[in-house]
Parts: structure tokens; sequence; C-alpha cells
């Protein structure tokens, strides 16, 4: 969901109160409606029903507003109030229990929580949507995008078996999952260490290839400046008439007349030096 | 008397129905060609988007169940979305290809009345299936276990026809109709939020849908 789609899920909305520094970093990314009222909490201003406190609460005090300021305002809302609180912590990692104690305290019932989309760095990761109750509102769907209804019939008995029942057995299942993301995450972090070493182990390598290789290529290089220098090539003819003798007296002289011929052709500072 | 087919033959029926027909064809309207077919996966996939909702998210996606999954289809476009797919089907043929084409989706095969989780289903959505399973009690059990799949406020979708009384269609199709649905899913504590038909070619079957509010 976009952060502009939050504030129509609240109908009869008159008053719109930001708890922050200025009280009007919200406004523009809500969308306030026109006809509502936008302003800065004032600690002891009177709200009405029609209210909607919101508050961009986060770990990041130059981007968001601290969970125990939001609090006051919360605790000023009537029956009936509202809170929109869009929260900047990573949902993976969300720190849930700060923002439900001041909401609890506050005597406000959380009706959904809503994950963000372009939920990144400092941005909104999620959006509680909250109103002030003195009883039981009617469930809302997680699945739900729908007007809140905060005046239909409270849960029966049977809803609220099932939401405790799910909660025990949920809570249950968490216990082991979660010391299975324990053991998960650190194999991972056991083998990200072991890679980066690696890494380190290639590169090293790396750089012992390459400097054998260029040793490997001079050496090259100086093998195939003494085999076409003219003092080696006399040589090598002289040999080959020495191992045939019998050829020698044709093939010596007739290898060296090419030698000669073929002299400077093939440059280099072997044949230079010979 | 129409000879009704056993739950043994049914599922072979399907298994080879996977085999022989062609991706859509296999799962969809048998009378229909590809292309046809093709419209009425599209009519009833946007219907599930209706129920289920139009948000997604990567970080928090919803937990879905397909129950009859057939080739997939469904699945492959629901975890296109962003959400977390598991499909089941009694076919070993189907999830077979289902696991060869892959998509995101986690494949079991498995009967709707044997699927165990430990984990809760947002939204569980069984497409034109419930009205192959000829025999009535083991209709109750699967539909049944389907309802006790989904978690509080989330939501059952079931293809079936709307009308007030059950209808038996050849060897292998039981419509059952909302004098059936509606006092079963009452007593597994599921709202009936509504049954739209499909309004396709005539088509009479459509969505029941159902929250869990008990």
């Amino acid at each position: 969901m976009l952060i502009r789609e939050l504030l129509p899920l609240f109908e009869d909305v008159t008053t719109i109160v930001e708890v922050s520094e200025n009280g009007k970093t919200l406004q523009e990314q809500l969308r306030a409606p026109e006809e509502a009222t936008y302003r800065p909490y004032a600690p002891g201003e009177k709200m009405d029903a029609g209210t909607v406190v919101v508050a961009f609460v986060g770990p990041n005090p130059k981007a968001h507003t601290d969970t125990s300021a939001v609090a006051p305002a919360l605790q000023e809302l009537p029956v009936g109030g509202r809170a929109l609180l869009l929260l900047g912590w990573p949902v993976p990692d969300l720190p849930y229990q700060r923002v439900l104690d001041e909401l609890i305290t506050a005597g406000c019932q959380v009706l959904q929580v809503i994950p963000l989309d372009h939920a990144v760095g400092d941005r909104a990761h999620c959006a509680v949507l909250a109103a002030r109750v003195d009883r039981l509102a009617p469930l809302r769907s997680h699945l739900s995008d729908e007007p809140v209804v905060l005046d239909g019939a409270a849960p029966d008995l049977r809803a609220l078996l099932r939401l405790t029942g799910e909660k025990v057995f949920s809570e249950l299942l968490e216990r082991p999952l979660r010391r299975k993301l324990a053991e998960t995450a650190d194999r991972v972090a056991e083998q990200d260490k072991r890679i980066r070493q690696l890494e380190k182990e290639v590169t090293t390598r790396d750089a012992t290839i390459a400097q054998a290789e260029s040793r490997l290529t001079r050496a090259r290089n100086d093998v195939a400046k003494l085999q076409a220098s003219t003092t080696f090539r006399v040589g090598a003819t002289v040999v080959q008439g020495a191992r045939r003798p019998g050829k020698a007296i044709v093939s010596v002289p007739v290898g060296l007349v090419r030698i000669w011929r073929k002299r400077g052709a093939t440059g280099g500072p072997a044949d230079q030096q010979s | 008397m129409t000879l009704r087919l056993s739950d043994a033959e049914v599922s072979k029926f399907w298994n080879d129905r996977h085999i022989r027909e062609t991706d859509l064809k296999s799962g969809g309207h048998v009378s229909y060609d590809e292309a046809t077919n093709s419209m009425f996966y599209l009519r009833r996939l946007s219907m599930l988007m209706d129920r289920i909702g139009l948000q997604n998210n990567p970080v928090a996606p919803l937990y879905l169940l397909d129950a009859g999954c057939g080739k997939g289809y469904f699945s492959r476009e629901l975890a296109k979305f962003g959400h977390q797919v598991d499909g089941i089907d009694r076919s070993e043929a189907a999830i077979t290809l289902c696991q060869e084409l892959g998509g995101g989706p986690r494949y079991q095969q498995s009967g709707l009345a044997e699927w165990r989780t430990p984990w809760l289903y947002d939204a569980v959505l069984t497409v034109d299936v419930l009205f192959h399973i000829m025999d009535d009690a083991e209709w109750e059990r699967a539909t049944r276990n389907l309802a006790s799949l989904v978690r509080l406020g989330g939501k059952l979708i079931i293809g079936d026809w709307g009308q007030d009384n059950d209808h038996v269609f050849g060897s292998y199709q039981i419509c059952r109709g909302r004098d059936t649905y509606l006092p079963l899913m009452d007593a597994c504590g599921m709202r009936f939020d509504g049954w739209e038909p499909y309004r396709f070619r005539r088509s009479p079957i459509g969505f029941y849908t159902f929250t869990r509010i008990g």
C-alpha cells in the first residue's frame, strides 16, 4: 500500500494532528483531505472523535519521531479518535513492543498493520491503524482495504476464542522457528566469513599466477630471441652437420649461406649482439 | 440413476486427463479450446484478485493455498503478484509438471482432506475442484479441512454453483449449493460474504467467499 492510500481508510476525519518537530512533515505524503484541518500537536489542545493523530515513528532521530513523544497525543485522543503511525523500522526487525506499549497505555486498539511499498532506508516500512476505544472494536481483517468501522458489533466469544487460540499455537510454533532462524543466520554469517576468506585466497593466488605468467612470458621471449639469434642458428647448423658428417660437406655451407642471406631479417638485439 | 465414480476413480480420471490434455484444457473446461480456456482462467484470476485483495508486499507476502492446483496456473499467477503460494493436488502427473515449471509456488501431492501445515493461510482457494469430489463424506472432510487452514480474518474461496440445492452432472461432478455450504461453513466459524457467478459463457459456477470470524 502507498502512504497516500492510508488516510482514506479513516472516514469522517475533521482534524489531523501531526506529532513531529514542525508539525507538517507528513502533510504532503499523506495527501490530507482539504476539508480537514491539519495542525501540529500542541499539548492540551482539544481533540474530538473526528481527530486522527499521525506520526512517523522510528529509530533515526533525524528522520523519525521517538515513540515516547507520541504517547501524550495518543492519551489525549477521545474515544472514537484514531491514530495513524508510520513506522520507520524494516518489518523483519520491527521492535513493535514500544509502539504497542504506548497504544495500550492510551487505550487504543490496533486495528491493522499494513506493510508499505517503496520501503527503503529511513522511509516508512509499515503503518499502524489504531483507534481509542472503550470497548473492543470489530476485528478488522488484515486483508481489508475498506474504510475502518469502529461502531459495529464487538467480536463475539467465538472470535475471541479463535484469536487467543491462534495466538497460543502460533507462539508455540514461533519458538522452534525462531531457533531455526537464529541457527540459519549464524550459518549464513559463518559462510559469509568463509567466502570472504576464500575470496582473499583467490585474490592472492591470482596475483601469484599473474607473476608466474609474467615470468613465463619473459622467459619465452628470451628463448625466442635466443633461437632467432645468428649465433644460435650458426651453432645449430654446425651441430646438425656434426651429427651427419656425410651430408655436412653440403648442408653446413648451404645453411651458413642461408643464414648470411637472411642476416638482419629477424632483427632484435640477439642478432645485433651476435 | 447416474453411476458415480468412486474417489479412486476420480483421482485416476484427473491424473489421466492431466497427462492427456493441454495445459489449460486439462484443468479448465474440456469443451473449450485453449484460447477460450485462457480467457476463462484470466476471468477467474481477476475474480480471485478481487477477493484476496490488491495489496502485496515482498517483505510480508500473503500466504495462500491453491487446493487442487492442477497444473498450477493460479498458483503461478498468484506467486507472480508476490504472494507465497502452496499448491496441492492429488494428481502426480500435474504436480510433477508444476515442479518442472517452477515459478515460485511450492507444490505437494496431496488430497484436499489430507493437507496439513503448521502455518495458517491468509487465503485458501479451491477453484472448481470440490464439485469433482463425488463422495459426500469425503467432500465434507475436504471442505472442513480447507476451512481449518484459514487464519482469523482470512478467506476461503470456493468455486461451485450458487443454487440452493445440490445437483449431479454426469458421473464425475456434483455441484453443491448454498444449503450445503452455508451451514457447514457457519459451523466452521466462517462468515458467508457472498457468491458471485463467473459470468463466463453461461457457466453456472461462481465463487463462494467466506471469511473466518471465529
